[in-house]
């Protein structure tokens, strides 16, 4: 957190407090509210009577306030409502609309999926926008984005009334005929509205459910047939347009059927997750971590290439757009499990969208804390694969900087300098053994002697120098002893060696390490019970 | 007594309740809960119609085929012992119920209670002479008498030898002479006793001039005495020498007592109960044991891990420890036989392994006898037909004592051959469609100890034998080309594919080797054909992945991106089962992902149940059409809309 202009204003004490605490403890939320509160009303005077920012404040209680905001939303992206209510305030504190429209697209570029964002955004479209081209333009990129979310009914309805009120009846009924095919929470509202419209249906309307190519192939119907030219003739020809109205009733009826079959799928999921948005610190039940894995794997079954062989139709995007709303909404409340993220990037790979799974990774690593490093490591493993050796090396690097012991940084760092250079892998390993030596990592990496053995081309003699030389040291390490053993028993088969290796670990002095050796040196010694 | 026939039932049809109890038994003989209800059944039954069932022998055969089956199961229930007793005194009388006591007493010898009660029964009812009641002590004595609360024994032990030699005789003394040294709970009271008591005695009686352990000699070194003549010291040196050394006792099994408090007052169960040891038991006992291997002798270690072993005999672990305690002190061979055949064969499941290997190892390395060390792993391999670990060990046995160690590899490999060819044959029956050839013809075994092997192996363990080929060829005789040679004959068997220890060794071999063309071909083969679990399967797609990352050229890599993509989708635990493409290979009987597509979409997530088909609209709107680029949108056309409604099939009805 910085703020460049403190030297302009003097704040009260309490709030320099809050803020030193939020600077020491950046991921407790409630401490951001905290700060967000004393300076929403810094402006005020005397404790009793709290006066909050207002468009006349002075300025610089407003960049504060608008700084406060941004650190908040650096440290906790995925609190939807506040990306909602940063924006809506600076556009009440008189800002620019511009500049309020890309804190909304900010928002959006994190939380694509976020319906409560779309909401908001689509709210203030419509209040500082009087073009309707450009207010259509937003309620597309909504249906778009957020269009097959299982609660997308809050934009439907808002994109619905809109072309309600502004009278443009062809949009309405085109919308209409999308949405009854999406299966959502507030599904069958649309489909009776959508009937309401086709029982309504006039001379003009029809043409908004049928057209004219099909109206011919399917009803062997012209519009002619359906005109009125007479009395006798309009008696007949008012059946006609009923019984297309009833025709077209019941295939939509089936449209009915096949999007209520899907939301109900879908609510057997959707009613056990209950807990919808981000919660930073709050740990997701295990119920509805599973939840949220069944259903991802339940959507992507509809997926699968033998359902959708064409890419490009309809089905197949449709299938795609479900799965990607579900997964993306899932990382919004389940942002902190590198489990989803992973998940995420594998459907990637699994259709070779390598560019993709590593955008999806890199999101994981910058949202998660990746104690277990399985985020950076797979994002490594996939830059090598992709032949990206520098960002692979670069990558290791950065872990290594942030967690100087972790092992597993380590033997990828060593993976990647040995097909730089072969020559130097006994080096970094002996380098690292004599950097951890002393520590409490020392056992740890006491696995590089078993790692070393992994690659084919390294010179045995020199790997049994190394060995040799930490003798000594190392006569009570578990990791060594097995290195030890393995090497002269498979690698370098030699008898006698191995012999001093089993003795080795007959005598370990520790205990539980004579134990565990003992049962791997099992086939080779006969007093393994005795 | 102990009847084994499995009595008729009908004798019992008059008591219902008796009856059904014992009907439940029969059904769930494994539920203890069930047992306890029918031998309290039992009881009430005997009690209310004691003539009535004393006068059955039917259903006093049902009766002891009862206790004698639980009790043959659960020898250290030692209150089911206590009703058996009781009951069998009801029905046939003393004699008949001391015999019981009898064979209670041999069956739970560490039980304290069954002793007291097994000698009171003899001292009450005079059914012994005064000399084999004391032998009955003492036996009774050496296997009890050093638990921490085995006082009872004791007092009945003084009380009888009290009234029978008197306060004071020599017997009676002796018994306080024995008792000063234990660490028992109630060591005070009799340290209390021998106080008074001694004054009776004379020193020879007290401190026989043969005596001879550490606290004697320390307190004759500190009195400055030299030897045990007490001719040679006057009456004040005499009295002082009896103060000290008694004290010197006193302090030890004070001492002794206090450090083990620790322990006995920390174990929550003493008695066995046919359910696991807690934890925090689990541990105070093994801790318990290593304090008493430090610090007490050998005796009283003994006797703490036959104690022990009332409430663990059912832990392998427990049993391995104490035999090799014993094996390492003692030099008892029966006694370590003895243990051995109690823990196999009344305690401990046939799936526990490794003592059987103990034992076989015993007979092989300390008594000598291969043959029996051979009979023993024979044994186990019969008894677990889905281990590989037992082959190998009989296999290694056997070439160890083999004088010719060339027709041994011969016939472990036609041994293999042999179950292949006729599982080949097997296979060409059932399946006619997809016929393999069988060229080659059985091989005859030479080797009679490989022959007998042969007989008890399966398509399964057998791949052991290929192993233990390879590892000879290649660890000990370090060719790697026949090494390779044996590998490679049987890559396509189809018994090899479920063999988890054939892959592990070959992708180890290889590994070794640096043959990275092998591995390759190996990993290839057993994505598509490996029939091991899913584990053991992606565990080497993983190492595999991890040795080309590490070993392969940048082009190698390049040109199996794809694949090692694909490897990593198939072993992360995060991947749904659509991505792991191999499995659902795996899963097909022609190797067809797609059926399985096919499978995975019909069961809906739901793999107890298949609904035929799902509606969909076939004609989908495209979305990303903007709402203006889109004219009046066609009508739709739908698939299985009318299946909308179809019951879901469940599996269990498909049986």
């Amino acid at each position: 957190m910085s703020f460049e202009f403190l030297d302009q204003i003097e704040f009260p004490q309490k709030w320099l407090l809050t803020a030193k605490k939020v600077i020491n403890n950046k991921r407790d939320l409630k401490l951001w509210e905290e700060l967000l509160l004393q300076t929403e009303r810094l402006p005020t005077k005397d404790g009793k009577n709290p006066v909050t920012i207002s468009e006349s404040s002075p300025d610089i209680y407003k960049r504060v306030l608008y700084a406060v905001y941004e650190n908040l939303l650096e440290q906790f992206p995925f609190c939807e409502q506040y990306w909602c209510d940063y924006a809506t305030q600076r556009f009440q504190l008189g800002e620019d609309s511009l500049i309020v429209k890309d804190i909304f697209k900010k928002g959006l570029q994190c939380l694509k999926k976020s319906i409560i964002l779309w909401e908001c955004y689509l709210k203030f479209v419509m209040k500082t926008s009087c073009s309707s081209e450009n207010i259509l333009n937003a309620f597309e990129q909504a249906r778009i984005n957020v269009g097959h979310h299982y609660y997308a009914h809050v934009i439907y309805d808002m994109y619905l009334d809109y072309l309600r009120r502004t009278n443009n009846r062809k949009l309405y009924h085109r919308l209409l005929r999308r949405i009854i095919e999406i299966p959502m929470y507030q599904y069958s509202k649309y489909f009776n509205e959508y009937l309401r419209l086709l029982q309504n249906a006039d001379l003009e309307t029809i043409k908004y459910f049928v057209s004219t190519n099909e109206l011919n192939t399917v009803f062997n119907l012209t519009w002619e047939k359906l005109l009125p030219t007479g009395d006798k003739v309009k008696r007949q020809q008012e059946p006609e347009l009923t019984n297309l109205k009833k025709k077209l009733k019941k295939i939509f009826t089936d449209i009915f059927i096949v999007t209520q079959y899907h939301s109900y799928q879908m609510w057997d999921y959707e009613r056990d997750l209950k807990q919808p948005y981000y919660c930073p610190g709050k740990e997701l039940t295990v119920k509805e971590l599973n939840t949220w894995n069944r259903y991802l794997d339940y959507l992507e079954l509809y997926t699968l290439k033998d359902i959708s062989k064409d890419k490009r139709s309809g089905v197949t995007k449709f299938h795609k757009a479900l799965l990607e709303t579900a997964y993306e909404r899932c990382l919004i409340c389940a942002a902190d499990y590198p489990f989803f993220w992973i998940k995420y990037a594998n459907l990637k790979l699994n259709v070779a969208k390598i560019d993709e799974a590593k955008h999806i990774l890199m999101r994981g690593l910058s949202s998660t804390d990746d104690l277990d490093l399985r985020l950076r490591m797979r994002l490594i493993d996939i830059e090598i694969l992709s032949g990206n050796k520098k960002k692979a090396r670069d990558l290791v690097v950065e872990g290594l900087t942030a967690n100087h012991n972790s092992l597993g940084l380590t033997l990828k760092f060593i993976q990647l300098e040995h097909t730089r250079d072969s020559q130097s892998t006994l080096k970094i390993v002996k380098m690292k053994l004599e950097d951890a030596k002393g520590t409490s990592f020392e056992t740890q990496f006491d696995f590089l002697f078993r790692e070393i053995l992994s690659y084919a081309d390294i010179d045995r003699t020199e790997v049994a120098a190394l060995f040799k030389q930490y003798e000594a040291e190392k006569k009570n390490s578990y990791h060594y002893i097995r290195g030890l053993l393995d090497f002269y028993k498979c690698y370098k088969q030699d008898r006698e060696n191995y012999k001093h290796a089993l003795e080795l670990a007959t005598n370990c002095e520790n205990i539980n390490v004579r134990k565990q050796l003992a049962r791997i040196a099992s086939d080779d010694t006969d007093n393994e019970f005795f | 007594m102990a009847s084994n026939d499995r009595p008729k039932l009908v004798c019992i049809s008059r008591y219902s309740m008796w009856l059904t109890l014992q009907k439940e038994v029969e059904s769930e003989p494994e539920d203890f809960s069930k047992w306890t209800k029918l031998i309290d059944e039992i009881e009430q039954q005997v009690a209310q119609n004691t003539n009535e069932i004393s006068s059955s022998h039917d259903v006093k055969k049902v009766i002891h085929y009862d206790f004698d089956r639980l009790l043959g199961r659960y020898p250290f229930l030692s209150q089911v012992w206590k009703q058996y007793v009781t009951i069998e005194y009801t029905l046939s009388g003393l004699e008949s119920s001391a015999k019981v006591l009898e064979r209670a007493v041999k069956a739970f010898p560490q039980s304290l209670d069954l002793w007291l009660d097994y000698i009171n029964i003899n001292i009450t009812n005079k059914l012994l002479p005064a000399d084999g009641i004391r032998s009955l002590f003492q036996k009774a004595l050496k296997l009890v008498g050093r638990q921490f609360m085995a006082h009872p024994i004791w007092d009945l032990y003084i009380e009888w030898e009290e009234q029978n030699s008197g306060h004071n005789s020599n017997e009676y003394l002796n018994i306080y002479l024995q008792i000063i040294w234990i660490p028992l709970y109630e060591y005070a009271r009799y340290f209390e006793a021998f106080t008074d008591l001694r004054s009776h005695f004379t020193i020879g009686d007290l401190i026989p001039e043969n005596t001879s352990n550490t606290v004697l000699s320390n307190v004759l070194d500190q009195l400055k005495i030299n030897g045990t003549n007490w001719d040679e010291l006057d009456d004040e040196k005499l009295q002082t020498l009896i103060d000290t050394y008694f004290k010197a006792i006193f302090a030890r099994t004070q001492k002794g007592t206090n450090e083990r408090w620790k322990y006995e007052s920390a174990i929550t169960r003493l008695q066995f109960e046919p359910k696991p040891v807690s934890d925090e038991d689990f541990k105070c006992w093994a801790d318990y044991l290593d304090f008493e291997e430090q610090n007490g002798d050998i005796e009283q270690i003994i006797c703490l891990y036959e104690r022990c072993l009332i409430t663990e005999c059912q832990y392998q672990s427990v049993w391995m420890r104490y035999i090799r305690f014993l094996i390492q002190n003692t030099t008892n061979e029966d006694k370590v036989l003895q243990c051995f055949n109690n823990a196999i064969d009344r305690f401990l499941l046939k799936t526990d392994l490794k003592i059987r290997y103990m034992f076989s190892k015993y007979y092989e390395l300390k008594l000598h006898d291969a043959e029996k060390a051979e009979n023993i792993l024979l044994e186990v391999v019969k008894q677990n037909p889905a281990e590989y670990e037992p082959v190998g060990r009989i296999f290694r046995l056997i070439y160890r004592h083999a004088k010719d160690k060339d027709i041994i590899i011969k016939d472990a490999l036609a041994c293999v051959m042999n179950i292949h060819l006729d599982m080949t044959k097997k296979d060409n029956i059932s399946n006619p469609r997809k016929k393999r050839r069988v060229d080659a013809s059985v091989t005859e075994i030479k080797s009679a100890k490989l022959a007998n092997l042969t007989h008890i192996l399966n398509f399964k363990n057998c791949s052991q034998l290929v192993v233990e080929v390879g590892k000879i060829y290649w660890l000990d005789r370090h060719s790697i080309k026949e090494t390779r040679e044996v590998l490679i004959k049987f890559f396509n068997f189809r018994i090899m594919r479920s063999s988890e220890p054939y892959w592990l060794f070959f992708v180890k071999f290889e590994m070794c080797e640096g043959n990275t063309h092998n591995l390759t071909n190996i990993v290839n083969y057993i994505k598509f054909y490996s029939e091991m679990s899913i584990t053991v399967t992606n565990t080497i797609l993983s190492e595999y992945n991890s040795y080309m990352l590490k070993n392969g050229t940048t082009e190698q890599i390049s040109n199996i991106s794809r694949e090692l993509i694909r490897n990593t989708l198939e072993c992360d635990m995060e991947s749904s089962t659509a991505m792991k493409h191999f499995l659902k290979a795996r899963l097909d009987r022609d190797l067809n992902e797609k059926a399985v597509n096919k499978r995975l979409i019909s069961e809906n997530g739901h793999p107890s149940g298949v609904a035929e088909a799902r509606p969909l609209i076939s004609n989908q709107i495209d979305y990303e059409l903007g709402i203006s680029e889109l004219g009046t949108a066609p009508i739709p056309r739908f698939s299985q809309v009318e299946r909308a409604n179809a019951t879901v099939r469940f599996a269990h009805q498909d049986e």
